[in-house]
């Protein structure tokens, strides 16, 4: 009976004292001594300790020793110079993957001409067609034309090279007439473990004759853009693409798409690892995005290419979907999330996050509030009931009573996949 | 008998109500509507409810729908209008580069009159302290004795009680 009565005792002074131990609030978190120690055992956790974490691994960049392990690459020397200014886009000729470039003629650059002795004959490039989207560890070939400006027959190598990286890859000519054009296709080779996403100046060389001598390189006017890939191997969409894909919010594949592209590869530019791309493009869409309630912001999901042309402003979907394009655009599987949540006076809140999938892993980020890895924020600020849903498969002709094609969705135009309440964020 | 049938039509009506209420049609909470204009304000940025001033004018103008604006490459304005009629708005301006929960990401804070239109080089009311625990401190935000003291006493009083019980045992 004592030890019942001890026993009891306990139990009351414990649920007297538990509630004691909590009473303090988000911006004071810890009560001093034991107590605070318990509460801080007891109390809510962050759990982005528990969640996946990926650390950057830093590249090295390629030198002699490692590039015998990639056959077909070949390191160029840091004296190499690239004139830049040779060159311009054909934007009518341009499609998404391979973009045309025309080459001014020698005749017009100095420099070359300079070199160009009677012994040599000046080959240089007429135009081209460049694989400027990059998947890491696959071949992205570029096709060269180049032409004979001198009065012999030339043979030689032209080298397309990643510049930033200090790598190539070469290949052979030969038999080139005097002026006569010859397609010259370079099987470039995109090194993953050598390299970061991002933007990647593109140059290339011409050499001729035995003895190797440069007659034309130059910097191309079109940046390079370094994706990772999504092969089984490497970074891998667990639901077949759906992560990944374009839409009618997601505009990034096409050509008109390269701005979407090119900005996300410069706001993660030099990243080495998903985590940190992710990361980076999280803290650069907040940056980026200016928070305005409008009516339509509030009831329609804007496309990345309306809110890029409406002055980048929006609410939480809108942030979401830009971190969304970016992060796809990039090779990151990425999904939209609507999440909501009763909040502790009661009342509902709806707010829109995404999930990067790293290492075999969703991630929570959370551009609008400036979080990422940290599924359980939500709960810290005393919400409850988490309630997640995927929307997916954007088509702005699904719905059909709100104009087709004007770049603002509802979300009746995209497939709702109900997530419940994840454990992660509960 | 009839007691029982009266019994069991109260238990079916209590059981069917609620039930026949939850079912009704509840609003679709879609993602991008948010809360309140305060709450959707202190999500995003919390360091505002350490911020003696915003909180004063938010106890006292209430928000209404708040937006931010761009400054320049390291700022943002957020512009916060009134709720009410109490004639003044406030702007603060934040530092991108400061973390969701850095007390020094408020940079900058203004108080003007409701139709005035703000700019930077307009005259600052915020006296810049960065210490979060002045900060708390400041906005009142510690632990409440009102709460603590009684709690202790309740908790000695139960204890002496049953040290009492048990020794008469």
């Amino acid at each position: 009976m004592k030890g019942f009565s001890l026993l009891f005792a306990a139990v009351m002074l414990v649920m007297v004292f538990v509630p004691l131990a909590s009473a303090t609030n988000e911006t004071n978190p810890t009560p001093p001594g034991w107590v605070g120690q318990f509460d801080e055992w007891a109390g809510q956790k962050d759990m982005s300790a528990y969640s996946v974490i990926v650390p950057t691994v830093p590249i090295k960049k390629m030198d002699a020793e490692t590039v015998k392990a990639y056959p077909g690459v070949v390191v160029i020397s840091p004296d190499m110079k690239f004139p830049t200014g040779n060159n311009a886009v054909d934007v009518q000729k341009s499609s998404m993957k391979a973009v045309k470039i025309n080459f001014v003629q020698p005749a017009l650059q100095t420099n070359t001409r300079a070199k160009a002795a009677a012994m040599v004959p000046t080959v240089a490039p007429e135009y081209g067609y460049f694989n400027w989207y990059w998947t890491q560890d696959t071949v992205a070939t570029q096709t060269v034309i180049i032409h004979n400006y001198g009065a012999t027959t030339a043979s030689g190598v032209v080298y397309f090279v990643s510049i930033e990286d200090g790598f190539g890859t070469p290949a052979a000519y030969s038999n080139l007439a005097p002026g006569a054009n010859m397609t010259v296709s370079i099987p470039f080779t995109v090194v993953g473990n050598q390299s970061t996403v991002g933007i990647k100046p593109m140059g290339f060389f011409i050499t001729v004759g035995p003895d190797n001598t440069v007659t034309w390189s130059g910097q191309l006017d079109l940046n390079g853009i370094e994706k990772y890939n999504n092969d089984a191997s490497h970074l891998p969409d667990p639901d077949g693409g759906d992560n990944l894909e374009t839409s009618d919010l997601y505009h990034f594949p096409f050509s008109e798409g390269y701005e979407i592209i090119s900005e996300a590869a410069t706001a993660a530019d030099n990243t080495s690892s998903p985590f940190e791309t992710a990361n980076a493009l999280n803290t650069y869409v907040h940056d980026l995005m200016t928070y305005t309630k409008t009516d339509t912001n509030l009831r329609y999901a804007a496309s990345d290419l309306y809110i890029k042309n409406h002055t980048n402003e929006g609410v939480c979907d809108e942030y979401a979907t830009m971190d969304v394009t970016f992060s796809r655009s990039l090779g990151i599987p990425s999904r939209f999330l609507g999440i909501t949540w009763v909040n502790e006076t009661g009342y509902s809140y709806g707010h829109a996050i995404l999930e990067n999938r790293i290492a075999g892993a969703w991630v929570h980020s959370d551009p609008t509030w400036i979080t990422f890895n940290n599924a359980q924020v939500y709960k810290m600020g005393n919400n409850t009931h988490m309630n997640l849903t995927k929307y997916t498969d954007a088509d702005d002709n699904r719905y059909t009573a709100d104009p087709v094609g004007d770049g603002l969705l509802m979300y009746e135009d995209m497939i709702a996949e109900p997530f419940g309440e994840l454990p992660g964020y509960n | 008998m009839k007691e029982i049938a009266l019994i069991f039509i109260i238990v079916l009506v209590t059981a069917i109500v609620p039930g026949t209420v939850s079912a009704a049609e509840t609003p679709t909470i879609y993602p991008g509507m948010g809360g309140a204009p305060v709450e959707v304000l202190t999500n995003m940025h919390p360091t505002v409810k350490g911020n003696t001033i915003i909180m004063e004018f938010i106890r006292e103008c209430g928000v209404g729908n708040w937006h931010e604006g761009q400054i320049n490459a390291d700022f943002k304005s957020v512009h916060l209008p009134p709720a009410n009629s109490c004639g003044k708005q406030l702007v603060f301006s934040i530092r991108k580069s400061a973390g969701r929960d850095d007390p020094t990401q408020i940079t900058t804070i203004w108080v003007i009159d409701a139709n005035e239109t703000w700019s930077d080089s307009m005259d600052t009311v915020y006296p810049p302290v960065t210490d979060y625990r002045i900060q708390g401190f400041l906005a009142g935000i510690r632990i409440d004795p009102v709460f603590v003291v009684p709690c202790v006493v309740i908790a000695l009083g139960l204890l002496v009680i049953f040290f009492i019980l048990m020794r008469r045992q």
